[in-house]
């Protein structure tokens, strides 16, 4: 897997640089800002690139307008924003275009370095890795009251929570503390209430995770 | 000199002060007065004699601005014995106004009638008094040198009732003269008592347009405080996520790392483990020098001579330190002065290329002084980020912060900031 990885601090740079060579992965690039980000996707045209939020010049938002740059610019690249906090609003941006390969995760969880690279492999996908925390707080936006979501029992929503994080099957039941069958069920229910046909399994599985964070 | 500064001395010293500074308030009203009153007529009879044409309303606007400058003497001129001159505040005109907006602008100012009616009042009211007070000033200071007066050759000397023809009424008139002295004294004072009753009311600003400038600076300062709070709430955010944030989550990298190794490849797992420790040794020196910048602990325990001292002795640059602090300043002195002194400490070892620095301390008439002198390359500025922020800072307290930076000239903060409680 070709990786890009834009973050301005060289410590954590490096370290993630690091962390996914160890891992079988090629970084192509790494960078320290928004521009130098996009200019790199053009050059190397990798399969996921690695972003900070807060970068040069200005140390705010510059890492999510660059994402949502590349992902207009070079449709099918998947973006794994890392951050050092949550901030609802940007997920959400990134979510506007309804395409998977997104994820958002807090830099602490690269600690768990195996579901790190997880995260990475999966966003590269198409899949998504969204952080428990950014989860939480787009399901406190506001929703529309008469959305598909509200049909879902609260064991369904448990479910589609779970499976926003990237959770498998498995530990969606796990988590659950019920069988692999009862979360197959679930997730079929899930799927047919919001209007999701028998195509593409995880292509399903996207839509469905996408439908939910969006409300 | 202020009334009250012979405090420390006998109080007859201060009473012939008071009687000294008086007369002397009156010998210059003495010559103030007839200015005022000559400015006074010819201001009217040629402002009157012209009003008809055009040239009546500019002569009109130059004696305004001719009884402001009389009053603004007479102000000076009240600090005899006041011990500070009277507060002057106008209006403020519009700059690059033309000369009749002037007119009008200056017209509907109080303060302008209030020129106009001291000017007036001060040419009668100023130089009878100043007449009276000499006078009797010069009759007392007569009757006491009559013996000298007796001993020198004057062909004859006479009090009007009666000839001094002996020395025993000479010296008895100069006994008389020495006890009239306090009368006298008393009652100079009630006329200078008199002629600032007078004056006072007239040449002050009223209390409202004091109140309300004052208004004006608050809310200015304060505006300047909330930014300043702002931009270091702002700064502390950013070096806790640069600095020991991004330190831990490198830490919990590098242990996650180690954890992925400890059974394939322990040799770098340790290596890594090792990393990690010291990750989180720089960690926790990043947050204790963030917490020092924030309110350094020995600031609040030691006092500000004791925390410069400490910051002294952590800077690469030769600092040397006069303090003289006989009380310790309110927290939030003591706070901004210490955020003075580390800024232009930072300053100096960042960008001056000094040598040495010199930390002056001193709390002088109810101000906090600080000054810190480099012998660096000068040419700091002013509207900097960092010293606009220090401005602010200083400026929320009433205090006051001033840069002198020439190329070349080394760079001195000075800060004066009222310290009382």
């Amino acid at each position: 897997m070709r990786v890009v990885i834009a973050e301005d601090l060289a410590l954590l740079r490096d370290g993630m640089i690091r962390l996914l060579r160890d891992h079988g992965h090629e970084v192509v690039a790494a960078v320290e800002d928004g521009d130098a980000l996009v200019r790199a996707v053009a050059g190397h045209k990798p399969d996921i690139c690695v972003v900070d939020v807060r970068m040069p010049p200005t140390f705010t938002d510059e890492g999510v307008k660059a994402a949502v740059a590349v992902r207009e610019r070079f449709p099918g690249t998947a973006v794994l924003i890392v951050s050092q906090y949550v901030e609802d609003t940007y997920a959400a941006e990134l979510l506007a275009d309804g395409k998977g390969g997104v994820g958002y995760l807090l830099k602490d969880r690269i600690a768990d370095v195996r579901e790190f690279v997880d995260a990475v492999e999966r966003v590269a996908g198409g899949g998504t890795a969204m952080d428990p925390e950014v989860v939480a707080q787009l399901l406190t936006r506001h929703r529309r009251d008469d959305g598909p979501l509200d049909e879902l029992t609260p064991r369904e929503r448990e479910v589609l929570e779970l499976m926003a994080e990237g959770r498998s099957n498995a530990a969606i039941a796990g988590a659950l503390v019920v069988t692999d069958g009862a979360v197959e069920k679930h997730i079929s229910s899930i799927f047919g209430k919001l209007g999701l046909t028998v195509s593409d399994t995880d292509h399903r599985r996207v839509l469905a995770v996408l439908t939910y964070l969006q409300g | 000199m202020a009334p009250g500064d012979g405090g420390r001395t006998m109080p007859a010293m201060t009473v012939l002060k008071s009687w000294g500074r008086d007369l002397a308030f009156h010998c210059v009203g003495l010559v103030t007065s007839i200015v005022g009153f000559t400015l006074w007529v010819t201001g009217v009879s040629v402002t009157l004699s012209l009003a008809i044409t055009v040239v009546g309303l500019l002569a009109a606007l130059v004696f305004f601005w001719l009884f402001r400058w009389f009053a603004r003497i007479e102000r000076r001129r009240a600090a005899l014995v006041l011990g500070e001159p009277i507060a002057e505040r106008y209006r403020r005109g519009q700059p690059g106004a033309g000369w009749f907006a002037r007119l009008r602008a200056a017209a509907a100012d109080p303060a302008t009638w209030k020129d106009f009616a001291w000017t007036g009042i001060c040419g009668v009211l100023g130089f009878t008094l100043a007449v009276i007070v000499l006078s009797l000033w010069s009759s007392v200071l007569y009757l006491i040198s009559l013996p000298i007066w007796y001993w020198a050759p004057a062909p004859s000397m006479s009090l009007g009732f009666t000839d001094i023809d002996t020395l025993g009424k000479a010296l008895a008139c100069a006994g008389v003269g020495l006890l009239l002295v306090p009368v006298c004294g008393l009652i100079v004072r009630g006329l200078t008592r008199l002629e600032l009753a007078a004056m006072v009311p007239l040449l002050r600003p009223p209390r409202g347009e004091e109140l309300a400038e004052r208004v004006d600076v608050l809310t200015t300062t304060r505006a300047g405080a909330v930014d300043a709070q702002a931009a270091e709430l702002q700064r502390i955010e950013r070096d806790l996520h640069d600095g020991a944030q991004a330190r831990l989550v490198a830490l919990a990298m590098s242990l996650g790392m180690a954890e992925d190794k400890l059974d394939s490849d322990p040799a770098q797992a340790r290596e890594l483990l090792a990393e990690a420790r010291g990750e989180a040794r720089t960690a926790l020196t990043e947050l204790r020098d963030l917490a020092r910048g924030i309110h350094p602990p020995i600031l609040a325990d030691r006092g500000l001579e004791a925390a410069i001292t400490s910051i002294a002795a952590r800077s690469p640059l030769a600092v040397s330190i006069e303090a003289d602090l006989p009380s310790r300043p309110p927290a939030a002195v003591e706070g901004a002065a210490y955020f003075v002194v580390t800024e232009a400490l930072a300053n100096a070892t960042k960008h001056s290329g000094a040598h040495a620095v010199l930390v002056r301390l001193a709390l002088r008439d109810g101000l906090l002084v600080v000054e810190v002198a480099d012998d660096g390359s000068g040419g700091a500025d002013a509207q900097g980020s960092g010293l606009v922020g220090l401005r602010r800072r200083v400026e929320a307290l009433d205090g006051t912060l001033s840069v002198v930076s020439p190329p070349g000239g080394g760079t001195t903060l000075h800060a004066e900031i009222p310290s009382r409680r």
